[in-house]
């Protein structure tokens, strides 16, 4: 017999079990009768020299084999009887618990995604990215031209080089207006390299990018959607390119990765066929090479070593040497990954504490729940049950409650994950990913450990004669499963507090840092970008008289006070302009650096700024040498603290080349909260005709921004109906958009202390409530002694009080933890705000004190008579 | 009943349980009787551990049982040796034989102590 019909024969052997000891008994019993026994003495000597007749079947069912799985079934059928018996704890139980674990499955899914990509590219654990760094270090730069044939030709480690170059095109093609393009000249095996097939149409073939061949485009999968609705005539449709006919030749899919969405359009690109303005000692490639099967990074690393002298071009800002590193492509696929890192951290860290709430409140109800159930261990123990078994059951019984929470936990991180991406511009990579899965299951198993360990503990070392005994009276509870209790409501109150407390300081510094203004009034102000490219503007003059007439066919625009030119456009920019010398001050290295943006003379009227010292900009300025600039004052007294800055020079590096500057006025300092910088920048406005190759339009209107958008690309259009405009914004929708992951990070933490919140509220209901039924009797023989209801209620509120103060320390403990995550995101306050803490230690005691009123007020209401009674 | 009995050293319940099954089959009370019987009364399976050491012999295919009508025609299980028993009955008889022989020469040492 083996151990599946054991398990499906289980009630006949039972039968069986049952038919052999009564043939024994009877059989002993007969015997001792025909030996001039009474019937009942024989049955009672009989009975003796057997044993007990359930433990002797209980240890006989232990000698069967597969013992184990009948329990197991016999513990899973009473544990969801057990659940349906309790709907209401099944579901706060399995509607917490999925909460917790889907919010932790769905942060981890993104944050695995994020940090650990797993690209779908062909063999993509062999795909290298060839990167230049100067020998005195810097970022990783791309390759040039002749770097980039050097690595083609001669160096060995690789299978396969592809490379890829990003470039603008202006789209013409007679369908709607010009656009103006991101997309990729690659080399012609770029997607074949990469395992990518298109999914119309063809590949480019080998010969094409080649001077002379024909020229042909291929588009990416959302733009051939959205464009061209997704008609398949696209194909062998004619287009223009930046004034060059092309020929559409397939669409190709867009990844998170190489070909991410921002991509439209792609063209093949030959070395020594690129414009010629980008040869030779420009740096445009992005170079991947295919490692050689077996070999190691660090082997196609020393060849790159080796051959570096002779392939790398020289620096060409300090003319040092180069050398060409391999950094494996999975590596360099998100620029942003230190900055979403750090945020899907605090997002873990933040989902994790929340889970050990939701462990934590499930547990107590179990606990509790097991309390009240010591009597039935008790019995079990003395009826033959081993303390194993019990707890095995324990174990078991919470085995359907926790298998239901996994199920949808899996749902809600299904949903989750897809929020957090879309919400929160997270890349969005491969949903199913087996690391997720073991992540999860470990989750849940953690969970049900966790959930089970504190009433099978209470249970073992409680299930002894002493719980037997206590049946004529009701179970007290003892002193050591009070402080137990007490210890994980008091983990919880730490936990929710910290969430509480980081919430809370994130919402003040966003608020703190929407506040301020950038120093000018940032409604009506619309944005909108040109690009200049092809021949008719290469030259200087060119873009100056096409940006001069644009923007006076702007200006007379119904509903526009000022237009200007401008790049970049206030308040974004970064500080990088070098100041070599500043009046007769000259720096050495590292140069002081200022923020600086270009401007046409309108500017400061366009932002309706007022110039305090010196003048502003007039048109006849432009063109005059030395440059025209205007500073603002932190710039001012950063480098002329006691004289007026008003007619000196500034020099800076432009080119390699000296270009000098002169200050012609002072502005005032806008604050530069956007940026999280906590001191005013220095900024320096210059003015130029053509700030540069593609320069923003910002027109302040006197009405709704946007609805102008239509007049400004008429106005564009007449001046030139091949040159586009796009990206339209206004200042104010960049700015928050700028602080919305700030505000999303904010909300979703707002959320999670809310559901903390909502689930210590559950836990100290529960708790208390059981408390209230424990000490009936108590409370009954209080009132019998002449106790008044309020007191009775002030006791429990007075618990709850001391709860959150006692958990106070743990909650500073799970903030700083927090804050640790968002450093920078933090702005003007600390991790222990005595405000924040003060008011959200407040919020949680009246939370805990709503939660603790309803079994305080059933308490006190107890009949001292029937309490009594029950004793 | 006597009453000086012996209790059975850890683990020879199953060895006299092989023993007594092996000229079976006998259904438990049968097998109870004959150990009692064999030893004069001084062995007596202790309560309640005859049933479930027959079953765990059972399960670990040393013994093999069946429903019978016994000769007052009551349906009892009687057990009986398996192959894989037998093999088990006489490496455990043989190697309790040369421990005992063992114990009796050393308790028989001729110092005088014990007689």
């Amino acid at each position: 017999m083996n151990w599946w019909s054991r398990l499906v024969r289980r009630k006949q052997l039972e039968e069986e079990l049952d038919k052999e000891l009564r043939f024994h008994l009877d059989q002993h019993a007969d015997d001792l009768i025909a030996h001039g026994s009474t019937p009942n003495e024989a049955r009672r000597q009989a009975r003796l020299y057997l044993g007990g007749p359930e433990q002797v079947k209980e240890k006989c069912r232990d000698a069967r084999g597969a013992r184990w799985l009948e329990d197991l079934i016999q513990d899973l059928r009473y544990g969801i009887r057990t659940l349906r018996l309790n709907p209401g704890f099944a579901i706060v139980a399995v509607l917490s618990l999925s909460l917790g674990i889907g919010a932790n499955t769905a942060v981890f899914s993104v944050l695995c995604g994020e940090l650990f990509p797993k690209l779908s590219y062909r063999d993509s654990g062999t795909l290298v990215k060839i990167v230049g760094i100067a020998d005195s270090g810097g970022t990783p730069v791309r390759l040039s031209d002749a770097e980039f044939r050097s690595v083609q030709s001669s160096v060995d480690s690789f299978d396969e080089v592809a490379s890829a170059s990003i470039q603008i095109f202006h789209l013409t093609d007679g369908v709607s207006e010009p656009e103006r393009l991101v997309g990729l000249g690659i080399s012609p095996n770029f997607l074949s390299f990469l395992g990518v097939s298109p999914v119309l149409g063809r590949d480019f073939s080998l010969e094409e990018g080649r001077p002379g061949s024909e020229n042909v485009a291929i588009l990416s999968e959302g733009f051939w959607r959205s464009r061209y609705a997704g008609s398949r005539a696209i194909l062998g449709r004619r287009v223009t390119l930046n004034e060059q006919p092309y020929t559409v030749v397939g669409v190709v899919p867009s990844d998170p990765w190489l070909l991410r969405d921002n991509l439209r359009v792609y063209v093949p690109l030959a070395a020594d066929a690129a414009p010629a303005s980008q040869s030779r000692s420009s740096f445009i490639w992005d170079v991947y090479g295919r490692l050689q099967r077996g070999l190691s990074v660090t082997a196609a690393q020393s060849e790159l070593e080796a051959g570096s002298p002779r392939w790398a071009s020289s620096d060409p800002e300090s003319n040092r040497a180069r050398r060409l590193h391999t950094v494996p492509v999975v590596e360099t696929v998100f620029v942003d990954r230190a900055e979403s890192s750090e945020r899907l951290l605090l997002l873990q860290t933040t989902v994790g504490f929340v889970l050990l709430i939701t462990c934590i409140n499930v547990g107590c109800l179990l606990l509790a729940h097991a309390t009240s159930r010591r009597y039935e261990f008790a019995l079990r123990v003395a009826l033959g049950a081993g303390r194993t078994r019990i707890l095995r059951q324990l174990m078991t019984e919470s085995a359907p409650l926790v298998a239901l929470a996994g199920l949808g936990g899996m749902l809600l991180s299904f949903l989750g994950t897809r929020v957090i991406a879309n919400v929160w511009g997270f890349h969005q990579t491969t949903f199913f990913d087996a690391r997720v899965l073991v992540f999860t299951s470990a989750a849940v198993i953690a969970t049900a450990i966790l959930c089970c360990l504190a009433p099978a503990y209470r249970v073992l070392e409680g299930a002894d004669e002493a719980a037997l005994k206590e049946r004529g009276r009701a179970v007290g509870m003892t002193r050591r499963s009070h402080r137990l209790l007490d210890a994980l409501v008091l983990c919880e109150i730490g936990i929710a507090l910290g969430l509480l407390v980081s919430a809370g300081v994130l919402v003040k510094s966003l608020g703190l840092r929407l506040q301020t203004t950038p120093g000018f009034a940032t409604a009506n102000l619309l944005l909108a970008r040109t690009h200049f490219l092809g021949e008719k503007y290469t030259t200087a003059e060119a873009r100056a008289r096409f940006i001069r007439r644009a923007l006076d066919e702007v200006a007379v625009l119904p509903g526009v006070r000022a237009a200007t030119v401008v790049d970049p456009y206030p308040p974004s920019g970064e500080q990088a302009f070098p100041i070599l010398t500043a009046g007769s001050q000259t720096f050495g290295e590292p140069r002081p650096t200022v923020r600086h943006r270009s401007a046409t003379s309108g500017y400061f009227r366009t932002l309706s700024v007022k110039v305090l010292r010196g003048r502003d900009f007039s048109p006849r300025d432009e063109g005059t040498e030395p440059g025209k600039a205007i500073i603002n004052e932190a710039m001012a007294r950063r480098f002329w603290s006691d004289v007026s800055p008003i007619g000196r020079l500034i020099t800076t590096n432009r080119d390699g080349q000296v270009a000098p500057l002169q200050v012609i006025g002072v502005v005032a300092t806008g604050d530069n909260n956007l940026a999280y910088h906590p001191e005013p920048q220095a900024e320096i406005v210059e003015l130029s005709a053509v700030p540069s190759e593609a320069p923003w339009f910002m027109i302040r209107t006197d009405a709704e921004p946007l609805q102008l958008v239509p007049m400004l690309r008429q106005a564009v259009h007449n001046v030139d109906p091949n040159q586009p405009l796009a990206a339209f914004r206004t200042v104010e929708n960049w700015i928050a958009q700028e602080s919305s992951g700030h505000r999303a990070l904010a909300e979703v933490l707002a959320a999670f202390a809310g559901i903390a919140l909502a689930l210590v509220a559950i836990g100290v209901y529960g708790t208390l409530s059981h408390v209230a039924a424990l000490r009936r009797n108590e409370v009954g023989v209080r009132i019998a002694l002449g106790a008044r209801p309020g007191m009775i209620v002030r006791l429990f509120l007075m618990k709850g009080i001391r709860l959150v103060l006692i958990a106070f320390p743990l909650g500073l403990v799970a903030s700083w933890i927090l804050t640790r995550w968002m450093s920078a995101l933090l702005f003007g306050v600390g991790f222990a705000e005595p405000k924040i803490l003060v008011s959200t230690t407040l919020f949680l005691i009246s939370t805990v004190l709503l939660a603790a009123l309803g079994p305080a007020w059933r308490c006190s209401r107890v009949d001292p008579a029937s309490a009594l009674r029950a004793e | 009943m006597t009453s000086s009995k012996s209790s059975l050293p850890q683990g020879t319940l199953d060895l006299l349980i092989l023993r007594a099954v092996a000229a079976g089959p006998f259904h438990g009370y049968a097998i109870a009787q004959r150990l009692e019987q064999a030893s004069r009364g001084v062995v007596q399976v202790p309560e309640g551990s005859l049933y479930p050491a027959l079953h765990r012999l059972e399960n670990r295919g040393l013994l093999a049982a069946d429903w019978k009508k016994t000769e007052t025609g009551r349906e009892a299980k009687f057990y009986r040796l398996t192959r894989k028993g037998r093999k088990q009955l006489e490496t455990e008889a043989e190697s309790w034989q040369r421990l005992t022989e063992a114990v009796s020469l050393i308790l028989a040492m001729a110092d005088g102590r014990v007689k």
